[in-house]
This record gives C-alpha cells, sequence and structure tokens, in this order.
C-alpha cells in the first residue's frame, strides 16, 4: 500500500491519551528501527568510530540512509563535501512531507518545527496515514509521542550495536549475519514502497544503472546517477 | 574523510543541519506558497527524485553484497531469496519496519537450510 492512501480503519478515532495512542502507533516503527540501528552501531564501530562518534550521529542526524552513507563514505575515502552534498540530495524528498502533514498538524511554527526533526520516512508514511483519525486538539502530542518512540528507538539500537555488536558476532554468528542483512532490506522496502504509479519505469532505470556504475567500483557516483537517470525516465515517460 | 578531526565533525553537524532544515523548512512556507504547492503537486520533477535516489542508493548497497557473494551458491540464494520476500512484504504490508523483519525472517531461514 502506498504511504499515500488511506486505510479503512482511519475513520475511527483511537481511544486513551493521545500519547499512548501515538506510542502504540509507533510500535511497528520501532520494531523495524531497532535491528537496523543496531547494524548501523556495529558498522559504525566497524568503520573505525568510536562509541561516542556513532551514538552521536545518531542523536543528531537521525537519518538512516544519511547516516549508512557517512559510514561507506568513511570506509571509500569520499571527501567530506560529497558526503554533505549527498546527503543534501538524498533528504530532498523529506521537503515533500511537510507540505502533505501542514493541513493536519496545528497551526502554531513552534509545534511544527518540534516535529520536523522527528519527521523520517516512516514517522511521516504512519502520520499520514493515521493523523487524520486522531482529534485535532491531541494531534501534537500523538505526532511527539510517535515521532519520540522512533528517534530514542534509533538511538537505543546503535548503542546496543555499539556495546553488545561484537558479543553478538560472536556468540550468534548467524543472528549476527541477518542483521546485517536489515540494510538491504530496508533499501529493498523503501525502493518497492516508492514504485507507486507511474514510478517504475524510472526505478528500474535508476537500479539499472546506478547498479552498473557501482559493478564498476563506483558506489558514490552510483547513487547519483540513479537520482539523474531516475528524473530523467521520469520526463521522458511523461506526455508532453 | 578522517574521523578524528573537526572536518568529520563538520561533516557530521552539516548533515544535521541539512536533515533538518529539509524536515523543517516546509512548515516555515505559506500553506499557499507557489513552491509548496510545486513540491507538493504529483508529476514535479522533485517526487521522482526521492525514489531514483532511494533506487541508485539500493543498487550501491546491494550490487556490491551480489558481486561478493557471486561465487558461493550457499551465500547468493539466501540474499536473492531475502530480497525477494522482501520486496513482496513491502508491496503487501505498508510498514516499512515490518517489512524489513519479514524480509530478514526469510533471509535467515534460507540461510539455515543453505547451511
Amino acid at each position: 500500500m502506498s504511504a499515500l492512501e488511506t486505510p479503512p480503519d482511519a475513520a475511527r478515532a483511537p481511544s486513551g491519551s493521545a500519547r499512548i495512542d501515538g506510542l502504540k502507533s509507533c510500535l511497528p516503527v520501532m520494531i523495524g528501527y531497532f535491528p537496523v540501528a543496531v547494524t548501523f552501531g556495529i558498522a559504525g564501530v566497524a568503520a573505525g568510530l568510536t562509541p561516542l562518534q556513532v551514538v552521536l550521529i545518531s542523536v543528531l542526524v537521525y537519518a538512516g540512509a544519511s547516516q549508512f552513507l557517512l559510514l561507506a563514505s568513511i570506509k571509500a575515502g569520499t571527501p567530506w563535501l560529497w558526503v554533505v552534498a549527498l546527503c543534501s540530495l538524498l533528504n530532498a524528498r523529506h521537503l515533500l512531507y511537510g507540505p502533505l502533514l501542514s493541513r493536519f498538524l496545528p497551526a502554531a511554527l513552534r509545534d511544527r518545527l518540534k516535529v520536523a526533526f522527528l519527521l523520517t520516512d516512516e514517522v511521516f508514511a504512519t502520520a499520514f496515514n493515521r493523523l487524520q483519525a486522531v482529534e485535532p486538539g491531541r494531534r501534537q502530542g500523538w505526532m511527539i509521542a510517535l515521532g519520540l518512540g522512533a528517534w530514542l528507538t534509533w538511538i537505543a539500537g546503535t548503542a546496543v550495536g555499539v556495546y553488545a555488536g561484537d558479543g553478538l558476532e560472536k556468540h550468534y554468528p548467524m543472528l549476527s549475519q541477518v542483521m546485517r542483512f536489515a540494510l538491504p532490506a530496508l533499501f529493498m522496502a523503501l525502493v518497492c514502497q516508492s514504485a507507486r504509479r507511474g514510478m517504475g519505469w524510472p526505478i528500474l532505470a535508476a537500479v539499472g544503472g546506478a547498479g552498473l556504475i557501482a559493478a564498476l567500483g563506483y558506489t558514490s557516483l552510483a547513487i547519483l546517477a540513479g537520482a539523474v537517470i531516475g528524473c530523467a525516465a521520469y520526463r521522458m515517460g511523461r506526455p508532453a | 574523510m578522517n574521523t578524528n578531526g573537526l572536518e568529520f565533525w563538520g561533516a557530521v553537524i552539516a548533515m544535521a543541519v541539512i536533515t533538518y532544515l529539509t524536515r523543517a523548512l516546509p512548515f516555515m512556507l505559506s500553506e499557499r506558497s507557489r513552491l509548496l504547492r510545486r513540491l507538493s503537486r504529483e508529476g514535479s520533477a522533485l517526487s521522482a527524485l526521492g525514489p531514483s535516489l532511494l533506487a541508485g542508493i539500493a543498487a550501491a548497497v546491494i550490487v556490491p553484497d551480489l558481486l561478493g557473494a557471486a561465487d558461493d551458491a550457499a551465500r547468493i540464494a539466501p540474499y536473492v531469496g531475502g530480497l525477494a520476500v522482501t520486496g513482496v512484504a513491502a508491496r503487501l504490508v505498508s510498514n516499512t519496519g515490518v517489512a524489513v523483519l519479514l524480509g530478514m525472517g526469510g533471509y535467515g531461514i534460507l540461510l539455515a537450510l543453505a547451511a
């Protein structure tokens, strides 16, 4: 189901306090975030960062794809200006979330700016599907609970990966291997879910082009090429 | 990139600020803003940028793994199978986290079967 569709139960107003309801809605996001964050913690230490550096990245940046991009760039020796530029491109999709959620959120800018820090892909998708079913007066509390639940899970998962990752590797090697699969699985899931109507061909073109360049060993360039190829294919596919 | 110097922290802070700004800036614009309407309009060039970038990153993450495991059927089959399970799950359930967990479960089962 696309994040832009409204599920049939959206019309039912959630019961209980707004924060508890927000946390309940956050549960699937938390379950999904934890292993990915643990993987980030393990990968961060493996990339040569100190535990504090890894945890602070999760606290401050709080954007999974950008954080893994940072680790990949450290490994590949990519210049930091490139990393920041790629991060900007990567996050450009967030610009769409505010306009789509604006009509459901309280009008006060201060409240909206608090929500903005917590607005990841998954938080946006959950909020977009459920926020309209929450009473307007309770939406800020609901949204903050949803966002904070996801953020704290991300930080906790990172810390577990940093401090317990070694033990996991030694005692449960298969579990560690499965957890490392969380990253390709996350991007596979995000790509499949973003392939809404009219976007299938651009995504296939982007995967094909970027895959070819990545196979040649230029992974940073592959990401940029994927963006350009996908947008070009989208433009070519649109009626004039 | 040197991970001990100011350069590293500069990059991290810049990424944090950029990430926050991309999330917060649209809230600062007036609801009648032309830019806002263009950004949220179905069919704008930006609407293809996000999915295309995700596709590019997915390729950059997955293709090196596939090439690394190309000669070992016991590694590549569970990997491809796990991706297929994730893809199907992502199309069937709206929650990305659940799709990731199902994909990881599928990968784990296939890995155990291949061992």
